[in-house]
């Protein structure tokens, strides 16, 4: 099963594997074990020119062991079947910031990443980010 | 010895270009789909004919500044050994035939990726052309910042 993610202007695609809820942000800071809750927009995070979704938003919540991530996204659907999902040409997987990208698939002729959720959050909450984030704090 | 083929593209005011072995095909513009943490110089990857190709603007690459795609602006499917990606270009002009004793050595005052990326030279339309070797293309893309 994977899950098509919107934000404000782009799709991604990730594991429901790597999910462990998705449902309405909260709006508590730690969650029901006492965890720090860490929430972020995931288009921005990911893309400068994507720009925070508005409106009602979904988060996609992801359990670590001393934090729990939520991230907040426009549109979520579940996929019954993955398309096949191809890895990136070394010469571009090498060269990314952060090993966030586990391919890309074809949806609807057009190719769309596929994202590694369960690392993301991990590395969030290890406060890693992609450069554009980091230049504008 | 019978004349190779080469496609002949632009960037900027110079005109460059590639072994016509190499070239797949010659596709319009489209937007890539971009790849989170990726460098400016690898803006997205497309689509084509069931193939994922990573998309490299050779503006970039050769260190000129870049530009705002438009009508003219052309993507060149080049395949080297195991490698396939489409190169971002402003235009292309041509494909021509080129006996190989009009191949010039470059330039010995190249500098910067230039040095690197252009193994020869030849004269169209008493222009100088640039060509660029694919090995060094895919070599450069790893490492250049």
């Amino acid at each position: 099963m994977i899950l098509l993610i919107e934000t404000a202007t782009r799709r991604y695609l990730g594991r429901q594997s790597d999910v462990d809820a998705i449902g309405a942000p909260g709006e508590d800071d730690r969650d029901a074990r006492g965890r720090p809750i860490l929430r972020r927009q995931l288009g921005p995070l990911l893309d400068p020119d994507d720009p925070p979704a508005v409106g009602r938003l979904h988060a996609l919540r992801i359990i670590l062991r001393r934090r729990t991530v939520e991230l907040l996204v426009s549109r979520v659907d579940l996929f019954p079947e993955a398309p096949p999902i191809k890895p990136l040409v070394p010469f571009l997987a090498v060269r990314l910031q952060l090993p966030w990208v586990l391919g890309v698939a074809l949806i609807a002729d057009q190719p769309v990443v596929v994202l590694d959720l369960r690392r993301l959050a991990a590395d969030l909450a290890l406060g890693l980010q992609l450069a554009h984030i980091r230049d504008t704090q | 010895m019978l004349p190779e083929t080469y496609l002949v593209f632009r960037l900027a005011t110079e005109r460059y270009a590639l072994d016509g072995k190499q070239v797949r095909e010659i596709m319009r513009w489209r937007t890539p789909t971009p790849v989170p943490g990726a460098p400016p110089l690898l803006p997205g990857v497309i689509s084509q004919r069931g193939q994922m190709l990573a998309v490299i603007d050779l503006r970039l690459l050769l260190a000129l500044t870049a530009a705002a795609p438009d009508r003219a602006t052309r993507l060149i499917w080049l395949h080297y050994e195991e490698y396939d990606a489409a190169l971002l270009v402003d235009a292309v002009d041509d494909l021509i035939a080129i006996d190989n004793t009009q191949l010039e050595s470059p330039p010995a005052n190249l500098s910067g990726p230039a040095q690197r990326l252009i193994c020869a030279v030849f004269r169209y339309h008493d222009q100088p052309v640039a060509v660029l070797e694919p090995a060094a293309i895919f070599a450069y893309v790893q490492e250049a910042t």
